[in-house]
């Protein structure tokens, strides 16, 4: 684990986040006296270390965690065990007040347009309100500031008065991601931030993550489940099953020569735009469910869905190691 | 690919929608095309629409919910003013038992011209008079005074307590939220009529004595109307906090709610500007609906002679008095008991409209 450390924070110098053993256990609370009976494993054990100025994609499929590792990174859902640095610090261990100071470090892109805006606040009193809890500025201040925001994102800031239900998906999108911006932050975890926009839109708000992402120097944790869209934007990506990260690896390589059978199969199901490629193209159909998170099955908790599995991945679980440069893989028998 | 949306905006109202197809582009919010939007254009004049301003223009459509808000602004004027007004239209009467009296003697509620009981409307009294004499119009605007005073008080402490302890244990859970569910529970199971019956029982002679010496509110035998109302706000609240904690939770789980909480809000802020203000439509909605059921309690109790004492007055107490001779003076029961139920009918269209202009399920 540490050799594996090592090898990532060289290639570039600097980490910005390092998530170590994350783990997010919900409890089902049930029977006569309410007790917990048993634990949703939605994170059980994601190692990630984020490099500043990149952008690491996630996908899996919905419900194996993705967006609540994300949370769990940003401390709004606190994680059963488990550490996360941001530049260093420690943020599972912080007290509720010095977490808030931290926030102004760490920002979130929601994936729901429409409920990620209180319908009540006006665009401006939304952008505003980070500010205006970091105390950057009087009113006037703020003002320009949130005027400037909005045009930077893409916005005219004469509608600054607007209620969100008076904007399109994409507009309310924008509005989110002046808000993440106000604070200046390093690091923003983008949670599926396109996948609730029509496709004519979801090229031009990427294509502004990515500009803004130069101009402000930004790092981001991209949340996705659509394998084109985290191609497109990231640097590395990282897939998940099941709680758990099962390949990392640069964007390009990890498309290409992908290692682990889930991404295998994952990325064999992405159509291609050519009819005759398309026909020849070979999908390799997983045979069953996801298994529950509240009991994953032994070992590699790919095991029963996998073409590959031995007697080693019901027992073992595989660790995430780099089997080639920068490329990692939990897997037994991986290629 | 453009870096401006192609979404269209509302047409304005100035542009008809056929003469739209001309125009090369939709009017954008964009500034990366600064050219498109036309300098007199609709949206530019247009005002920001809130959705409070949104629902209450709603309201304003609905004839029913304003019809009984009319009724009701009526009643309120007519129980605060109406006395002073009535008074000084009438002139002096050369009374058989008092001598010359003025209409601000003869014209209270609680005088008694004995040698004119059980009348019916004239020009000296236009409602008529009840069988002691007294003026049934001035007594019925106290009774609506003291109907209006207690929805008031009951409503104000409901919501208040109901916010309070809603929110609280809808946001945090714990203990509160268990206590809450058991006190419920008590409410649910144990009639509230015979609650506050037993309350008054107790604490009336009490109340008498104590809370008379309370200027304003305590003489005329409206010293009971505190308790009352206390008693009546007691068994509503419960209520009211369970609704506002469901509503609390549901809010609660808004991606808003974890904007505000990244972008570095308190728990204390978090409640104050983005959950209270987004429970102020059921809450007016509950309390609007919930005065009914005050106005009724407390005619209920004054009717069973637990309430407003004599010589006071209230639309319980009118009509068990009257309700005696009810064979002989209908008149004198129907003008309570008719007023009583506009009133009440009037507070539930209203609660009616307001929910239906409130309700983004019914927006159009």
């Amino acid at each position: 684990m540490a050799q594996q450390q090592m090898a990532t924070s060289t290639a570039t110098g600097t980490t910005l986040v390092e998530v170590k053993g994350l783990k997010v256990h919900f409890p089902i609370k049930g029977g006569l006296f309410n007790r917990t009976i048993a634990h949703v494993k939605a994170v059980d054990g994601v190692d990630l270390t984020i490099r500043r100025g990149e952008t690491l994609g996630l996908v899996g499929e919905s419900g194996c965690g993705k967006s609540t590792t994300g949370r769990a990174i940003l401390q709004l859902i606190k994680p059963t065990g488990g550490s996360v640095k941001l530049n260093g610090v420690e943020l599972t261990k912080l007290p509720p007040s010095e977490l808030r100071k931290k926030r102004a470090e760490m920002q979130m892109i929601f994936q729901d347009p429409f409920g990620s805006l209180d319908p009540r606040f006006t665009v401006g009193q939304i952008i505003a309100e980070p500010l205006e809890n970091f105390k950057r500025g009087n009113a006037r201040e703020i003002r320009e500031q949130v005027a400037h925001l909005l045009e930077v994102v893409g916005l005219n800031p004469y509608y600054v008065n607007r209620f969100p239900h008076e904007f399109s998906g994409g507009q309310r999108q924008r509005i989110g991601i002046a808000r993440a911006l106000a604070l200046r932050p390093s690091f923003i975890v983008a949670d599926e931030p396109v996948s609730a926009l029509d496709v004519s839109i979801q090229a031009q708000v990427l294509n502004l993550l990515q500009d803004l992402q130069a101009e402000f120097g930004l790092t981001y944790l991209f949340v996705a489940h659509n394998l084109s869209v985290v191609k497109h934007i990231s640097d590395r990506v990282a897939v998940m099953y099941l709680g758990r990260i099962v390949e990392l690896a640069e964007s390009e390589k990890l498309y290409e020569l992908p290692l682990h059978p889930y991404t295998q199969a994952l990325l064999s199901a992405i159509p291609v735009p050519d009819p005759e490629v398309e026909a020849r193209r070979k999908r390799i159909i997983l045979e069953g469910d996801v298994p529950s998170p509240v009991n994953p099955p032994s070992g590699c908790n790919f095991h029963p869905r996998c073409w590959k599995a031995q007697q080693i991945c019901r027992e073992v679980v595989p660790p995430l190691e780099e089997k080639e440069r920068d490329h990692y893989v939990a897997c037994h028998f991986p290629g | 690919m453009d870096t401006h949306d192609r979404e269209t905006q509302p047409a304005s109202p100035l542009i008809a929608p056929d003469t739209n197809l001309m125009l090369p582009v939709e009017p954008d919010l964009l500034v990366e095309t600064p050219g498109v939007i036309p300098e007199t254009e609709g949206p530019k004049e247009r005002k920001p629409v809130s959705p409070l301003r949104e629902s209450l223009r709603r309201l304003r459509r609905d004839t029913r919910a304003m019809v009984s808000l009319g009724v009701i602004i009526f009643m309120v004027l007519l129980s605060l003013f109406g006395p002073f007004v009535y008074q000084h239209l009438g002139g002096i009467y050369d009374s058989p038992d008092n001598g010359p009296i003025p209409a601000t003697v003869y014209r209270t509620f609680y005088h008694q011209e004995l040698s004119r009981q059980d009348e019916l409307p004239s020009a000296q009294y236009w409602l008529g008079t009840d069988d002691l004499g007294r003026d049934i119009l001035a007594r019925l605007m106290q009774g609506l005074l003291v109907s209006i005073s207690v929805a008031v008080l009951v409503e104000v402490i409901d919501i208040t307590m109901g916010i309070l302890v809603g929110v609280l244990a809808g946001y945090f859970g714990g203990w509160i939220d268990q206590v809450l569910a058991r006190l419920t529970d008590i409410i649910f199971a144990f009639p509230g009529l015979l609650f506050i019956i037993l309350l008054t029982g107790i604490f009336g002679t009490w109340a008498d004595t104590t809370l008379s010496n309370i200027p304003i509110v305590g003489p005329n035998g409206n010293a009971r109307l505190l308790l009352v109302s206390g008693a009546l706000a007691l068994v509503s609240w419960p209520l009211m906090a369970r609704l506002v904690r469901g509503q609390t939770l549901q809010i609660k789980e808004q991606q808003f709610i974890e904007a505000a909480r990244t972008a570095g809000s308190s728990n204390f802020k978090i409640i104050w500007r983005h959950i209270i203000p987004n429970l102020f439509s059921i809450v007016v909605v509950a309390a609007t609906l919930d005065i009914s059921n005050t106005i009724i309690g407390e005619a209920s109790i004054s009717l069973l002679g637990l309430g407003v004492q004599q010589p006071g007055s209230s639309l319980g107490l009118m009509i068990s008095e009257a309700s005696n001779a009810v064979d002989t003076h209908p008149w004198e029961v129907l003008v309570p008991s008719l007023t009583l139920a506009i009133l009440v009918l009037a507070f539930s269209f209203l609660g009616d409209g307001l929910r239906d202009a409130f309700d983004p399920r019914t927006k159009d």
